[in-house]
């Protein structure tokens, strides 16, 4: 049974994602014994709230606001997919999968996903308005719009969502880095499995 | 029912010519009757490194064009009586070369031939298509040095996507000594690049330039030198046989103390 309420940790922000359906009451009680259970979450002192497109009455609002406010945490309300980024669950249609490495001299192009099953070679060329998956060392050039994951950078030239990134991975390393860009232009290019916000494990203050 | 092999590089100086020679000539001394055919239209070498120029009559032209059957243009090797040169012309150029009949020629002497090695010319163009088109396996020459390894590279995916896929790699001019001080690039990066099975390392090896010169083909003037020994590695290699690579270390400083002495 899925959960009516649920907290994760999304690129460094605690989400709390409430059930669209779910009768608010139920939600409010289950949002208060999480409080209970789960207090390294809130320790944060900020939160956002993701209603999964449900819409909140004014008393609703105001009613978690009575409960947050009681433990010192602030709270935003999603708009939709803009809070997060493009952290995107739906499925897309069909990524193009390359299942072999992109040579020199080869290009290519793609609006969607891409996905290299090999290297990018230095003089190969991949282009996507979305991202790219590289299931190898990049050392060509590689343009995305939103996201590039490969187990190495050693590119001839990355641009990611606009921005021209230099970072290099270290060259015998093969572990999978991404690297990404927020809404603010910054850009993160950090190994795969450090992406996850772990919760905060404080001791209680007075 | 003989093997065609395209000898490519795309990069030009890296020793396709001397390839072709010397593994035509190492698989004629294994018993096999090979055909090695200069596919470099206006830029012909192979016949100036077999020394065979003076005794060209015909080329690969004169069969395209129809003034010659294919066994008139054939020429016999000095040593190997098994071992023949197709000739480029050297009055046309590539454009005059018509690809589909070049496969015709190519696929009647495969009948009669158990290798036929074709000698491409430098680039990716037309005279590459044509060397290419009649081909069913390659093998890519590349020294250890990135601008080559760049050109192999392209080469081989343009290979690919014409459908061969026994494709394999020759490093030639290998030094070990300036592989171990960081001053050239190693087997393992080309390879890693690359991506294709390497069938031979051939090191570097000062006798070549004289052969050359000489019209004489290294493998049959000098067996005993090292790029001889690999390119004989190497056709029994191609006939199937599993011989593990290795990289010669050249002759250290002790060695030369040695002979300069006595």
């Amino acid at each position: 049974m899925k959960d009516i309420v649920s907290l994760k940790g999304i690129n460094g922000d605690v989400v709390l994602k409430i059930d669209p359906n779910a009768p608010f009451t139920e939600v409010l009680d289950r949002i208060k014994s999480l409080i209970e259970s789960e207090r390294n979450f809130f320790s944060k002192g900020f939160l956002s709230i993701d209603t999964q497109g449900r819409e909140l009455s004014e008393a609703e609002i105001s009613d978690l606001e009575g409960v947050f406010n009681g433990i010192n945490v602030s709270f935003r309300i999603n708009e939709g997919e803009k809070v997060f980024g493009n952290v995107s669950e739906k499925p897309q249609e069909g990524a193009f999968v390359i299942d072999h490495t992109v040579r020199s001299g080869q290009k290519v192009e793609y609006d969607g996903d891409i996905i290299i099953l090999g290297n990018v070679n230095p003089g190969g060329i991949v282009k996507s308005k979305s991202s790219v998956y590289v299931f190898g060392v990049i050392k060509g050039e590689v343009t995305a719009g939103k996201r590039v994951v490969a187990l190495g950078f050693q590119q001839q030239a990355l641009v990611v969502n606009g921005m021209e990134i230099d970072a290099k991975t270290p060259e015998k390393s093969r572990k999978p880095y991404i690297v990404e860009t927020d809404g603010d232009k910054k850009v993160s290019i950090v190994p795969l499995d450090e992406r996850e916000a772990k919760p905060v494990r404080r001791r209680r203050n007075g | 029912m003989g093997r065609s092999i395209v000898v490519t590089a795309g990069k030009g100086g890296v020793g396709k010519t001397t390839v072709t020679a010397n593994l035509g000539a190492s698989l004629a001394k294994l018993g096999k009757s090979v055909v090695v055919m200069d596919m470099d239209i206006g830029l012909r070498n192979l016949d100036v490194v077999m020394g065979l120029e003076n005794r060209v009559v015909y080329n690969v032209m004169d069969i395209i064009e129809g003034r010659c059957k294919i066994n008139q243009a054939l020429v016999r090797d000095k040593h190997l009586e098994n071992l023949f040169l197709l000739p480029a012309s050297q009055i046309h150029n590539k454009d005059d070369v018509d690809i589909d009949k070049v496969v015709d020629i190519v696929t009647t002497l495969e009948g009669s031939f158990d290798y036929i090695l074709l000698d491409s010319p430098a680039g990716i163009e037309k005279g590459f298509e044509s060397s290419v088109a009649p081909a069913k396996e390659a093998l890519i020459v590349a020294t250890p040095d990135v601008s080559s390894v760049r050109d192999a590279d392209r080469v081989v995916g343009i290979i690919e996507s014409k459908g061969i896929f026994s494709i394999s790699l020759i490093v030639n001019r290998y030094d070990q000594s300036l592989v171990s001080k960081k001053k050239m690039l190693d087997f393992d990066s080309i390879v890693d690049i690359l991506g294709i099975d390497a069938i031979g390392v051939i090191p570097e090896d000062k006798n070549i330039i004289e052969t050359t010169n000489r019209g004489e083909i290294l493998v049959n003037y000098l067996p005993g030198s090292p790029a001889a020994k690999e390119f004989a590695l190497i056709a029994r290699r191609i006939e199937g046989e599993t011989i593990p690579i290795k990289f010669e270390e050249p002759k250290g400083f002790l060695g030369n103390l040695f002979r300069r002495g006595s």
